[in-house]
């Protein structure tokens, strides 16, 4: 040890602390002093884990903030997204989806109602998809390291969800 | 001179607080870390021959390990450009096969992370592999439908446009 060290640790000797070998029995199991310093932390981790202990409070209590639910807007878009393309490839192989859908939309074009039930129903399509598009971009810039203050994130989070609103509507209403 | 001796000499420096005293105290050790070791003396020796000096997370960023996460983000990138291609030139059969090879890679990869986040937490590590396994029997099912749809039917993109114009 080097000379500093003793020297900063001289006036510890009555005091109860790591250095002190009368209080060993109180600190003997908090330090790790061997190995390498991921080697520490996972002990400590699975140290803990064996305890069993009651974990606080987290999704219960949280404010919910734009950040977070965004993320798990995000989160959500894709797995829909991912569900919704597996359900087209089963799709095309039962027979008739194709003429039923059809059948569907030509029912609901004849009313004025029917048009507004199709565009919320394009809209459910189109919005996850726009959604998952913007914030997909605000990922990739996050990931070359550019707009990560806070002020960044939510500038760049109320852009994201207005351009993915602003263009789901434009998919809906002008693709005739 | 001993070449058997020289080894990579890292410092780190520690800052402790000695308790009782709030004055913090900077303290320079020169601790010598060894880059690979070889456990020949395992008796008194606790250090297991995998330890290294960079941490868990260090060591998945390094070039040679961060190639997946470079794929993956290099197919998101082409995804935007083939879905932009997809409304763009409807019915081109490079955009149509592009796009469905890319979907389906993102998407195989986006559920497996949300699996492997959410499933240990709820079930056990068999089931949890099980499941993996099925979802990428599913995405590559799906990938043969989709291939199969563009090439037999209208493709793709043409299908997508003909949803939005429904």
């Amino acid at each position: 040890m080097s000379i500093i060290t003793r020297v900063a640790l001289r006036k510890s000797y009555g005091v109860c602390n790591p250095m002190n070998p009368a209080c060993s029995q109180v600190y003997n199991s908090a330090l790790k002093s061997t190995g390498s310093a991921q080697q520490q932390m996972d002990e400590f981790w699975a140290k803990n884990k064996e305890t069993n202990r009651p974990m606080s409070p987290h999704l219960t209590i949280y404010k919910p903030q734009l950040t977070s639910m965004l993320s798990i807007t995000h989160r959500a878009t894709g797995m829909m997204l991912a569900g919704a393309t597996c359900a087209f490839a089963a799709a095309t192989v039962i027979p008739g989806a194709a003429e039923c859908a059809l059948q569907t939309a030509n029912y609901l074009h004849g009313s004025m109602l029917g048009s507004l039930v199709l565009f919320d129903i394009k809209m459910c399509l189109a919005w996850p998809l726009t959604f998952h598009v913007c914030n997909g971009v605000r990922h990739l810039i996050w990931d070359s390291a550019s707009g990560l203050s806070l002020s960044s994130v939510y500038t760049t989070g109320w852009a994201v969800l207005l351009s993915s609103l602003v263009l789901a509507a434009l998919f809906t209403l002008v693709m005739q | 001179m001993n070449f058997a001796a020289l080894r990579v000499v890292r410092c780190m420096k520690v800052q402790s607080m000695v308790a009782g005293h709030r004055v913090p105290q900077v303290v320079t050790s020169c601790i010598r870390q060894p880059i690979q070791t070889i456990n020949t003396s395992s008796a008194h020796n606790e250090i297991s021959s995998q330890e290294s000096f960079e941490l868990r997370h260090q060591v998945s960023s390094m070039k040679k390990n961060n190639t997946n996460w470079v794929m993956y983000r290099a197919g998101s990138v082409g995804l935007l450009a083939a879905v932009a291609g997809c409304f763009i030139c409807p019915g081109n059969v490079i955009v149509d096969f592009t796009t469905v090879t890319l979907i389906v890679h993102h998407n195989y990869f986006g559920i497996k992370s949300v699996l492997a986040d959410y499933m240990p937490l709820f079930f056990k590590d068999g089931l949890t592999n099980i499941v993996m396994i099925a979802w990428l029997i599913i995405s590559i099912v799906t990938l043969g439908l989709l291939y199969a749809f563009n090439y037999n039917n209208i493709g793709f993109s043409k299908a997508v446009n003909n949803f939005f114009k429904l």
